[in-house]
């Protein structure tokens, strides 16, 4: 009995001081939660910029002339060192758990950002569910300190930005680490990275005196897509080629999609419902032939010339009109990016890779040469299936 | 002091299915999409025909010989003196085994989870827990097994169905675009960490089972589900995070975990994967050592071998401080040494037993 | 807390030894003290910085003839 006292009382002893956690434990008031992090490049190695909340300002009832977050600039010749050069700046350890941003600059991102990759997963203490985007024009610096109205983290602001807008907005679209990684990686196939730019004042935008003002005069765009070829930034798509491109990689939910009237005089808008699209790929005389159909399913959502709506050959033509429309601009988009990138952000060869193997193999190491002369020939579809609340458009008079 | 031990054949099966997804769960995606790359799923479904065959040749000696552990076959079949050396080796492939997992799980939370903890001590404290288990006896064990058994399940699951609607098909295709050659070393790698350590199981638990009947049908059954366990990790994996990005990752289970977001409503689950790796692991690692344990002290004719589970016990965190000196080290070593040492025991020596046993047999009539 | 773990180690073997001494089981009580005293000189050798012989590294070579073989 005594016996088994003892050695209860050794094994609690024992448990009491092994298994509380504290080893290192660092409670919340030790540590700086990093929300965005901006990577540029400097003349030897890496400028490091994190933007760190401020506590007491995020939970803060009363209105302070503090600013949310704080951004730290460090540099290093390698990530990591400039992460720890961080410390003799900010007062606590930076956790980067919480990032909801990863921001390259655009300079990083022309010169190649695989070696940042590497230490973004090979630090353990990083997630995979933040976005990439790159600072286009810009360092991730810079747009790192911009102060934005309704979100008063600005990281989150680009999050939620992003995270709305790729599921209404054909244009953007959202890039994860891992999608980033596995594309670079595969063969038959180049990554894009969306853009976030900013529009006004840069200088003005990390006053608190930006998220003021009512219109707020500095903000955060991000609807444009880097192209790349390997792990280089290469071009910009611009807001057409953008839209394009997430119809043909399927990537829309849920967009508007603009049309001009046959007799050209006011349009017809159309809010895209669902967007799907399908690539094949068939070998003629040893030459590859593409073939994307899109088929776009929407309603009429803002009608602003004299069309008959009520009659169902009318809405045949529109959507033979919008097809043809769309048609053309996708086309003319996938032979832009031949011309104008050589870099294969459809991923053609992909698929060619996983439909016909054996086919690949032949072609595989003449790829990046042979793209920019493919044939492609992408077909989109628009149906239409409501028209709204109200039938016909009204028929104001108008003064002339 | 303590009457014989006994297990029921449902306590086996569990251990049976813990024992396989124990280490493989978590360190086969990896492995597998680097050799057999987008057909690593083929890999492991050749891993489970040829497995079936093997774990039912382990049955068959277990019906041969329902009254025997491994020390008393090979003293049976191979006499004093070489079987006791036989029992020797046996006995370090289970200490090895269990160092190795034992190091394993002190790497995993190492890099993943508890950065600055110095790895030793989680060594140390999952080893004691270990030991107390052994020390109260396998009964206590596999009544355990039945208490967590469902959990493991549940939690695993829970992170199967919810990365179901990240998949995507693409990225596997080509479909059975690989030469034979890298399935089977694919298959045979998978078999390597899931199968043949189950000689263990079949080597000292029989003895322990009394319930004999339809035993091999619920046993491939048993056998069957939890490859289709591994194959469902190994073909999420594959199919969310693209092979290239599993093959990358030490751990891609518990990555993919990470990558989980459900609406952001389900969210940041890797711990999931964490807790019910932690939980078969501590089965698959007291099986090794409950193995190691009682084969030493019936070697050493000691009176219980609960006066050995202590020290032996602290053996196995000594060796599991040397055995692998880097996580380079260790996936060198699996690939190049432990796919053979593990055949060794796995296929060489059941075939030897069974060899020993058709000539002894033939000399009984004669 | 290398100390407390020695500490903690001796003292449950204490007890543990102390249990079959009483039981007179000499046998058990010989293992006993020779596998814990392996253990822990190993232990205290590889605190010490001196290099312990990896039994992996043994088995890598009797086992390298194979893995050629197959490559």
């Amino acid at each position: 009995m005594k016996r088994r006292l003892l050695l209860l009382s050794f094994t609690l002893l024992f448990l009491l001081t092994s298994l509380t956690g504290c080893w290192s434990k660092r409670e919340l008031d030790e540590i700086a939660i990093a929300t965005g992090l901006g990577l540029d490049k400097t003349e030897n190695g890496y400028k490091f910029t994190v933007q760190i909340i401020n506590p007491a300002e995020v939970a803060a009832k009363t209105i302070s002339t503090r600013t949310a977050v704080t951004t730290y600039t460090s540099e290093g010749r390698s990530l990591f060192e400039a992460l720890r050069g961080l410390t003799d700046k900010a007062p606590r350890k930076v956790y980067l758990s919480h990032i909801r941003k990863v921001v390259f600059g655009e300079e990083l991102a022309r010169d190649g950002i695989s070696e940042t990759l590497d230490f973004l997963t090979r630090d353990h203490e990083f997630r995979t569910d933040f976005h990439i985007a790159v600072a286009k024009g810009m360092e991730a610096h810079d747009l790192l300190t911009i102060l934005t109205p309704m979100e008063k983290i600005p990281a989150n602001k680009m999050y939620f930005s992003m995270q709305t807008s790729s599921e209404y907005w054909a244009p953007s679209l959202i890039i994860k680490i891992q999608q980033l990684i596995s594309t670079i990686l595969e063969d038959g196939k180049e990554p894009v990275i969306s853009g976030v730019y900013n529009v006004g004042d840069i200088k003005r935008g990390s006053n608190l005196s930006n998220v003021e003002d009512v219109g707020a005069p500095t903000d955060v765009r991000v609807d444009s897509l880097g192209v790349f070829k390997g792990d280089q930034l290469i071009g910009w798509m611009d807001q057409l080629q953008s839209t394009s491109y997430n119809y043909i990689m399927g990537n829309v939910k849920n967009t508007a999609e603009y049309f001009e009237c046959k007799d050209k005089e006011g349009s017809i808008t159309l809010e895209v419902m669902e967007a799907s699209s399908n690539k094949t790929v068939t070998i003629k005389d040893g030459e590859p032939h593409f073939n994307v159909e899109v088929s776009v399913e929407g309603n009429i959502a803002d009608v602003e010339c004299q069309i008959d709506l009520m009659k169902l050959d009318t809405i045949k033509q529109l959507e033979k009109h919008f097809s043809e429309q769309l048609s053309i601009l996708f086309n003319d988009t996938v032979s832009d990016v031949q011309e104008d990138f050589k870099s294969d952000v459809f991923g053609f060869g992909d698929l060619i890779h996983r439909t016909k193997p054996k086919y690949w193999r032949t072609i595989k190491d003449g790829w990046e040469e042979q793209f920019p002369e493919v044939e492609v020939t992408v077909e989109a579809t628009v149906k239409i299936n409501r028209t709204g609340t109200i039938s016909n458009p009204y028929e104001f008079k108008k003064e002339e | 002091m303590h009457g014989k031990e006994e297990i029921n054949l449902r306590q086996f099966l569990l251990f049976l299915f813990l024992f396989v997804i124990g280490t493989s769960i978590l360190l086969s995606p990896s492995s597998l999409a680097n050799i057999a790359k987008e057909s690593a799923w083929l890999s492991v479904v050749v891993g489970m025909m040829i497995g079936v065959a093997i774990i039912l040749f382990y049955l068959l000696i277990s019906i041969w010989y329902p009254d025997h552990n491994i020390v008393d076959l090979n003293r049976l079949l191979f006499g004093k003196w070489v079987g006791t050396i036989f029992t020797l080796f046996f006995i370090v492939f289970a200490l090895v085994s269990a160092a190795t997992v034992l190091w394993t799980i002190g790497h995993f939370m190492v890099t993943q989870m508890l950065h600055e903890t110095p790895q030793p001590f989680i060594h140390i404290l999952f080893m004691f827990v270990v030991i107390y288990g052994v020390y109260l006896g396998i009964e206590t064990i596999a009544r355990t097994s039945e208490l967590l058994f469902p959990y493991v399940v549940l939690l695993l699951t829970i992170v199967f169905v919810f990365s179901i609607p990240s998949m995507n098909l693409n990225k596997i295709k080509p479909f059975f675009d690989i030469g034979a050659q890298d399935i089977v070393k694919g298959a045979w790698f998978d078999l390597s960490i899931s199968t043949f350590p189950l000689m263990v199981l079949f080597m000292v638990y029989p003895k322990l089972v009394q319930e004999k009947k339809s035993v091999g049908k619920k046993v491939t059954i048993a056998y069957i589900l939890a490859m289709l366990t591994i194959l469902a990790a190994t073909f999420i994996t594959t199919t969310v995070l693209g092979v290239e990005y599993t093959h990358h990752h030490i751990y891609p289970t518990y990555v993919l975990a990470k990558t989980l977001n459900i609406e952001g409503l389900i969210q940041r689950i890797e711990v999931i994967i964490a807790v019910s790796w932690i939980l078969t692991i501590f089965f698959k690692l007291s099986l090794y050592f409950y193995a190691a344990v009682t084969a030493l002290s019936q070697v050493l004719k000691v009176n219980s071998y609960r006066s050995l589970t202590f020290p032996l016990g602290i053996f196995v965190i000594v060796l599991s401080l040397i055995v692998y000196p880097s996580s380079i080290y260790a996936s060198e070593w699996n690939q190049t040494t432990w796919i053979y040492y593990s055949a060794t025991f796995g296929v060489l020596y059941p075939l030897l037993i069974a060899i020993a046993t058709l000539i002894r047999k033939l000399f009984k009539r004669s | 807390m290398w100390v407390i773990l020695y500490g903690v180690i001796l003292s449950i073997s204490w007890i543990q030894i102390r249990a079959l001494w009483k039981q007179s089981l000499k046998r058990d009580s010989f293992f006993y003290i020779f596998t814990m005293g392996l253990s822990l000189t190993i232990l205290i050798l590889s605190q010490l910085g001196l290099p312990i012989p990896n039994p992996l590294d043994g088995i890598s070579i009797v086992y390298d003839p194979v893995h050629s073989l197959f490559q």
